[in-house]
């Protein structure tokens, strides 16, 4: 693994403040430097009401999907509302979204409005690009509005979220007779009597390429990803909780569940998720949302599916990563005041239920989640237990962007599965690769 | 980019005939009129496609060159120039480091390999193609096929074929009865990897050596090789001291502009392996786009991409010498 020789990134409030005068492509606006507090610079609505002009909003995924079919109605209200407004929306895929943000700040093109991946808003505002807003209006779900909180401000409204849950096949775990998993070692049990019951479906698959399972195992087995200490990080894999969470990962490979290709960097949460469409394996870590494309794929597996939260790890815990975007202003758009109100009306309850319901999503705001709640539905309780109670957010750090845009966590597994690590030189190269972008 | 510097040199510069010198004896007294007709004038009318030159080839070598000795990284290297220069450390990391020291290797050596396989495959279809059989314009239609397929989605079509599960490789090989092939993942391991981005690099790349080799082989005058029969030569005597020979001359510049395709590859390695397992499947350009934009560590990915340029670099000099030769014996 290659250690980072330059320094980036770094961290510094004051820098921060001048970065916002001194923008990119050096023009002279002069926007309010971030203030330590957050609250007296945070962008809000004019309370009149009265706005017009144009905003340019970026969206992830495209027009055709769910949220894409939602924004479309939601910025349609808006306009109607608001007669002298124009809204452009223009969608950024998923997949090439990080460095589609990255080139639009270092070009200073970037949109009024945004959606960033929650564990992105953190690198965003300390580069400088994002106003800070007020969430005094709400209250949001914690986890949602903690990753879009730096040093005491807040640069993003919690828009939507969700979290990974165990999914099964009722049917499998019937024929096998055993009930779906609740913690790690019953993981292995349960796959265990499918193997010998049932046969000619694999229990449980993992693969190298799919991180957002991995890094929390650790939180599971008692551990954290990276502790934070004032400014400085303490990587955590190079311990008792981290090592057992590599073993784990190690041990489920092992098992030979998951197919040969499941090493390579194309096999991914999204084949894994094919893969028990298709019938190939019996019980699926996924995004509640994902459920409806499986069902689509697959029409034979409606009526066939439960879910649980995610298995107990031995540090007692059951929590994954709260997954989820926010909507952020950019501090250079000429129409700031504007892009709040449009982000305050996305996030309102009359739109956040539709949303939800649309989607899938959880809204980001507790009532409005809470309310989503189907309690006669079988996957509805259990994915907002998850949520709620047990999810948390990744290390709200510039950092951690650098850390998730490196391929580091897919070639440490790789390494690892291959048998070119042990489980101890995986630990001490994750942790070496944190520190090293903590440090830059 | 290495695109640049390589225009003036593929085409081979014609032999001037010895034509005698036609400018007039110059006038005692220099008028300002002569000075803009000689001196001016070309320049203007060499400056708009000089300024093209300069700010989309010249402007962005110079730049990635000086990069290359930066540590520039992040955004704000590029939003306020936050960088250092740290002389040729990117270039001591590179060789110093195994995954990028592999890539370098890696390069040169499955570079060369391909162009070998292309080669040899293009003068063996196009030699094929020369000969009248029936079916013949069908079958010169059927092998341009590969090279009209857009590259990124020849090489899905091909990972495909080559799925461990699902693959009709796999199927076909476990079928005839090696059963080792049933769920076997041909991305895991580098030289399985590489054989199978191989086949698909030298199965893009061979139709256009086969047609300008088509071409050059209808140039041979038919009463050389008549004669050569006559002579009692065998087919294998006639290509390798007729045929080939004679095609000399284009045989090079397809070597060079199969090389710098070859070294260049990177659309078939990212479709079919990412670069991956845990990056031991590289070349240069995967590793500079890994480096240099998706880790925003635009140093290291500069001096990644100048490696690549004096790779190329070096191997089209070797090629100007190569074409000098040819030139002084002819």
């Amino acid at each position: 693994m290659r250690t980072g020789t330059t320094k980036a990134l770094r961290w510094l409030p004051v820098a921060a403040a001048l970065a916002l005068v001194a923008t990119a492509c050096g023009s002279d606006d002069d926007g309010p430097a971030a203030t330590d507090d957050g609250g007296d610079g945070a962008v809000a609505p004019d309370p009149d009401g009265e706005y017009s002009g144009e905003v340019t909003m970026w969206i992830m995924g495209d027009a055709g999907d769910p949220v894409g079919n939602s924004v479309n109605e939601m910025v349609a209200a808006f306009e109607a509302e608001h007669e002298d407004v124009s809204v452009t929306v223009e969608y950024v895929p998923w997949t090439a979204g990080k460095d589609h943000y990255t080139s639009a700040i270092i070009a200073g093109d970037m949109p009024d409005i945004a959606e960033s991946g929650n564990t992105w808003t953190a690198d965003f505002a300390e580069e400088g690009v994002l106003a800070p807003v007020d969430l005094s209006g709400a209250e949001y779900v914690p986890v949602l509005e903690e990753s879009a909180t730096i040093n005491g401000a807040a640069y993003g409204y919690p828009w939507y979220g969700g979290s990974r849950v165990l999914l099964y096949r009722t049917d499998i775990l019937d024929q096998a007779g055993v009930e779906p998993p609740q913690t790690w070692d019953e993981l292995f049990e349960v796959g265990q009597a499918i193997e010998n019951e049932v046969g000619d479906i694999a229990p449980f698959q993992v693969a190298a390429n799919n991180q957002h399972y991995f890094l929390p195992l650790v939180w599971q087995a008692g551990g954290e990803i990276a502790a934070q200490d004032g400014d400085s990080w303490e990587p955590g894999y190079d311990t008792e909780a981290g090592h057992a969470a590599l073993e784990f990962f190690q041990d489920l490979w092992e098992t030979g569940w998951s197919p040969a290709d499941a090493q390579t960097d194309d096999f991914t949460s999204l084949s894994l998720a094919e893969e028990f469409a298709n019938g190939q394996s019996a019980m699926l870590i996924a995004l509640p949302w994902q459920v409806t494309g499986i069902v689509d794929n697959n029409p034979e597996l409606e009526g066939n599916l439960g879910a649980v939260i995610m298995p107990e790890g031995p540090g007692g815990s059951r929590d994954t990563l709260a997954g989820g975007s926010h909507l952020v202003v950019f501090e250079d758009s000429p129409q700031k005041e504007l892009a709040a109100a449009l982000a305050e009306f996305m996030i309102a309850p009359e739109q956040a239920t539709s949303f939800a319901e649309t989607t899938g999503f959880f809204p980001g705001t507790v009532a409005e989640a809470e309310a989503t709640v189907d309690e006669s539905d079988w996957l509805s309780p259990v994915a907002a237990d998850q949520f709620i109670n047990h999810a948390r957010a990744y290390p709200v750090g510039g950092w951690w962007g650098a850390m998730e845009g490196a391929t580091v966590v897919k070639d440490t597994l790789q390494e690892l599965i291959a048998g070119n690590f042990t489980v101890e030189e995986a630990a001490q190269n994750l942790d070496s690769e944190i520190r090293s972008r903590v440090e830059d | 980019m290495p695109g640049g510097r390589r225009g003036r040199s593929l085409v081979p510069r014609p032999v001037r005939p010895d034509t005698p010198d036609r400018s007039p004896a110059r006038p005692p007294a220099r008028s300002w009129r002569r000075i803009f007709d000689d001196k001016l004038f070309p320049l203007l009318l060499i400056a708009p496609a000089l300024l093209f030159i300069i700010g989309l080839v010249g402007y962005p070598v110079v730049r990635t060159a000086w990069l290359s000795f930066t540590d520039a990284s992040g955004i704000r290297a590029l939003t306020e120039g936050e960088m250092d220069f740290i002389g040729f450390a990117n270039y001591i990391e590179i060789f110093s480091n195994p995954i990028l020291r592999r890539s370098a290797i890696t390069t040169v050596v499955f570079g060369l390999i391909c162009v070998v396989g292309t080669m040899i495959l293009g003068i063996a279809v196009a030699l094929l193609l020369n000969q009248p059989f029936r079916g013949r314009k069908v079958l010169g239609v059927l092998v341009l096929l590969p090279w009209a397929i857009p590259q990124i989605a020849a090489s899905f079509v091909w990972q495909w074929l080559f799925n461990g599960q699902y693959g009709v490789v796999n199927w076909s090989l476990t079928k005839l009865g090696f059963s080792g092939f049933e769920d076997f993942s041909w991305f895991t391991q580098f030289y399985t990897a590489f054989a199978v981005v191989g086949i698909v690099v030298i199965w893009q790349s061979f139709p256009f050596v086969t047609l300008a080799l088509l071409a050059g082989l209808q140039t041979i005058p038919n009463d050389v090789i008549e004669a050569a029969k006559l002579d009692g030569t065998t087919a294998w005597q006639r290509l390798r001291l007729i045929t080939l020979p004679m095609l000399k001359p284009l045989l090079l510049v397809l070597v060079v502009i199969s090389t710098i395709w070859d070294f260049k590859m990177f659309d078939q390695v990212w479709v079919l392996t990412g670069g991956g397992p845990a990056r031991r499947t590289e070349v240069l350009s995967v590793s500079t786009y890994v480096e240099g934009i998706t880790q925003s560590q635009w140093g290291m990915g500069s001096a990644l991409a100048m490696v690549l340029f004096f790779i190329l670099i070096v191997i089209t000099i070797i090629y100007i010498k190569l074409i000098r030769e040819e030139e002084q014996i002819s």
